[in-house]
């Protein structure tokens, strides 16, 4: 029985809870440890639920989101790659 | 807290008996006389189509958000509210040769003909008795798309106070 | 055979288009071409569209709007599909992504291994790196490269062009599509670019009507007014509409957002001012199984149910009491679905509008607050969820658990705006929880960056009356912006105003618009800089 936080990385609510006991207790390196918000949806589902479980852990408000880069939806390389390319 | 009782707004329905106290439902001996427009929306809700819609003037909105009041006297029972009503709180009632009759919008199937038996559901939706449709019409006003407008017969006129929606059984006269 | 597909609606008419077939794993399939792969394969009963990267959990449709990407597949040879936003062809093959981990995840599991330690095996040496990786893509499920080239290649694969206009929109929900008018009739040449095929955003399942004042949208189908919107941007000439593509990033530097649309092809847009009206992402919750198929967010089972025609069960549950779950359980019960109930912690009130509730509970649906879920039932797909009550404190009550019976979990427990293109344009972020979320500082006029507007719910979770006010006024203010006045526009900015505060003066918004106030500046280049 499994509480799935991140349904892309398959990261559950005790491997948030784990990772906060261990120290990493403010969003940005949660992030890092436990892969939320990097999967293929990009955090629309887990960051939410994550940062609930943090403020309810930590007692202290999250105020800000992580840091956003683009792309924010995922693009084949190829296709990136042709869109920057510069123009002969 | 146990079961201490539910409020309302924490229910979800109002009773009769709110509905009393809020003065939304009209005096029985004006049931008595015509088909009546009754407006359970008690709450204050930015909405306005009931108000516009009435030929005769007898809604009122004090403001957008003010719940609506139902000028007994000059409501001629006309139906238009029922069906142009977005939070289908609007209903008809009328007791007439010891019959109740009660008018309510349908969005459901199957689509309801005259003489059609039903199951009657009063607000939380426990069925109460049986009833006979009759004459239903299907409206579209006010933009609308159009929903059928049901009034349904019932032998007992007090059920007229509780019934609000219908289960179609079928066309068994 | 199964077809989960509705044919008689009280309100709807589904034109399906023309019925074709498709093969899942080699098995023929009725499908219809207005169908996206996964709406046909749920309609034939298919619930486990994946397995989970790292416990091979079965995964579902879920959002069904190409954003939870666990409706992954292999289509026509192409691995990691998202099968929900890709429309049905003739012929096509689908194939679900089985390989290696099947069988030896029960033992990677036991290792339990972290899952950033999973996910990071093997990658070094460089020399086992290779042959390493391929077995790691194989043991994660994501599907084997195509074993050569396509033939013949996708057409347009990765084409590219380059626009300029004066004002792009990216969303078209109300909020977009009533800017894109305002702007558009007064001559701006506008581009507004959605992600779906079709404009309207959720306006396209909303079968009820709305309320608001009679002279907006009230009384109103939802579907009917997005008709109508999409009509009038139709005789718009100075409007160009383009579908099936999203915004991809935002590049300051350049002053270019990048779009991607069908097939891998890009679009760079360079416009005077922007207006992002992304809307919301759905909120969900955790408990135990909460990723089984058979749970979905309130926005999925109302594009199944509203625009596919789909029934997504036979009886489910709501979880929720705001207007989203009243509404979608109402939906429910007019597909001729039964639903158990309605289950939410409110304690205070039934969060949505009284009268939903009332409308519901009339059918026989009960609404139960101070209830919340445990867990659903179930291994392959739901089959009922384990309820129980609630303490003031939201503890469970002790033996107060009891079992429902249901094949589906809706999740409606509300919205959060969207805030990823919103940040590409470095605003100044606060968190809101009245508001919903994470929502940018803004002026008077809807600007919250240098060129950059807002409207609609990726600025404050509302209703989508509120949503076409907000895109109306943001749309007259790029038209101001772009030195175009008149009295007739100044006119028309009171009139939204004035709609905007009547719409917003019942006690349901009074703590939303001490929030407004608190998140509206005079100077929004002050704040910013």
């Amino acid at each position: 029985m499994k509480k799935i936080v991140c349904r892309c990385h398959d990261v559950t609510e005790s491997d948030i809870e784990d990772a906060i006991d261990s120290g990493y207790d403010d969003f940005e390196s949660l992030k890092r440890i436990t892969g939320i918000t990097t999967g293929q949806c990009q955090g629309k589902t887990c960051m939410d639920l994550a940062r609930g479980i943090l403020e309810r852990k930590t007692g202290k408000p999250v105020t800000q989101t992580t840091r956003i880069r683009s792309p924010i939806d995922p693009i084949t390389l190829g296709s990136l790659v042709k869109s920057t390319a510069k123009k002969k | 807290m146990a079961d201490e009782e539910l409020k309302a707004v924490q229910r979800g329905y109002n009773t009769r008996e709110e509905l009393e106290e809020l003065n939304v439902l009209p005096p029985e001996e004006i049931v008595a006389s015509k088909r009546i427009a009754m407006i359970e929306c008690t709450e204050e809700i930015p909405c306005n189509p009931c108000a516009y819609i009435c030929r005769v003037d007898a809604i009122t909105k004090d403001s957008l958000s003010a719940p609506p009041i139902v000028d007994w006297e000059k409501c001629t029972g006309c139906t238009a509210c029922v069906a142009v009503c977005p939070g289908l709180s609007v209903f008809l009632q009328q007791i007439k040769d010891g019959k109740g009759y009660v008018t309510l919008p349908y969005e459901l199937l199957p689509a309801p003909k005259d003489g059609d038996r039903v199951e009657l559901q009063d607000r939380s939706g426990a069925v109460v008795g049986e009833g006979v449709i009759v004459k239903p019409t299907y409206q579209a006003r006010g933009d609308a798309y159009p929903r059928w407008v049901v009034t349904v017969e019932m032998d007992d006129p007090a059920l007229s106070y509780e019934v609000r929606s219908i289960r179609i059984l079928g066309d068994q006269k | 055979m199964v077809d989960w597909r509705i044919y008689e609606h009280p309100i709807l008419e589904f034109d399906r288009g023309e019925e074709v077939t498709i093969y899942l794993d080699g098995e023929p399939m009725k499908a219809f071409e207005s169908e996206t792969v996964a709406a046909a394969l749920y309609a034939n009963g298919l619930r486990e569209f994946s397995k989970s990267i790292k416990y091979r959990r079965p995964r579902g449709f879920f959002c069904a709007i190409g954003r939870c990407s666990t409706c992954m597949m292999e289509v026509d040879g192409v691995p990691n599909v998202r099968t929900c936003i890709v429309m049905v062809k003739a012929g096509m093959r689908i194939k679900r992504q089985k390989y290696l981990a099947e069988y030896l995840s029960p033992i990677l599991n036991l290792m339990k291994l972290p899952p950033q330690v999973y996910m990071r095996l093997m990658t070094r040496p460089g020399i086992i790196y290779k042959p390493a990786m391929m077995v790691m893509r194989q043991l994660t499920g994501l599907g084997a490269f195509p074993k050569k080239v396509l033939d013949p290649p996708p057409q347009n694969q990765g084409a590219q062009g380059e626009i300029s206009t004066e004002f792009l929109i990216v969303g078209g929900g109300p909020a977009g599509m009533q800017a894109a008018i305002e702007a558009g009739q007064r001559g701006i040449s506008v581009v507004i670019v959605d992600d779906k095929d079709r404009l309207g955003g959720q306006l396209v399942k909303q079968t009820h009507t709305f309320f608001s004042d009679i002279k907006y949208a009230a009384g109103k189908r939802g579907f009917k007014l997005g008709e109508e919107m999409i009509s009038q941007l139709d005789q718009l000439p100075n409007v160009r509409v383009i579908t099936e593509t999203s915004a991809v990033g935002y590049y300051p530097k350049e002053d270019i957002m990048l779009l991607k649309g069908p097939n891998n092809t890009t679009l760079k847009v360079n416009a005077k001012k922007y207006l992002v009206a992304t809307g919301a992402y759905e909120k969900t919750l955790v408990f135990e199984n909460n990723d089984l198929p058979g749970v979905y967010g309130a926005g999925g089972v109302q594009t199944l149910l509203n625009v596919f025609g789909i029934k997504p069960g036979n009886r489910g549950i709501l979880l929720g009491t705001g207007n989203v779950a009243l509404m979608v359980a109402y939906h429910l019960i007019q597909a001729g679905i039964e639903v158990a109930g309605v289950y939410a912690p409110s304690f205070r009130r039934v969060r949505g509008y009284f009268v939903h509730a009332a409308k519901i509970q009339r059918h026989g649906v009960p609404v139960v607050t101070r209830h919340t879920i445990v867990k659903a039932l179930g291994r392959k797909e739901v089959k009922g969820a384990i309820m129980t009550k609630l303490n003031t404190d939201y503890s469970h009550v002790p033996g107060s658990q009891f079992k429902v019976d249901c094949d589906f979990i809706c999740i409606g427990v509300g919205l959060n705006p969207a805030y990823d293109l919103v940040q590409l344009f470095n605003p100044k972020m606060v968190r809101s929880g009245v508001l919903g979320g994470f929502v940018p500082i803004r002026d008077k006029t809807y600007r919250f960056a240098e060129n950059a507007y807002i409207a609609g719910d990726c600025g404050s979770i509302e209703e989508a009356t509120t949503a076409v006010l907000e895109g109306g006024l943001a749309g007259l203010h790029v038209t101001e912006a772009l030195d175009i006045r008149s009295e007739e526009i100044s006119e028309k900015i009171t009139e939204y105003e004035h709609a905007l505060e009547e719409d917003r003066s019942s006690p349901f918004s009074a703590g939303l618009k001490t929030a407004m106030n608190e998140i509206t500046v005079d100077d929004i280049m002050e704040v910013l800089t």
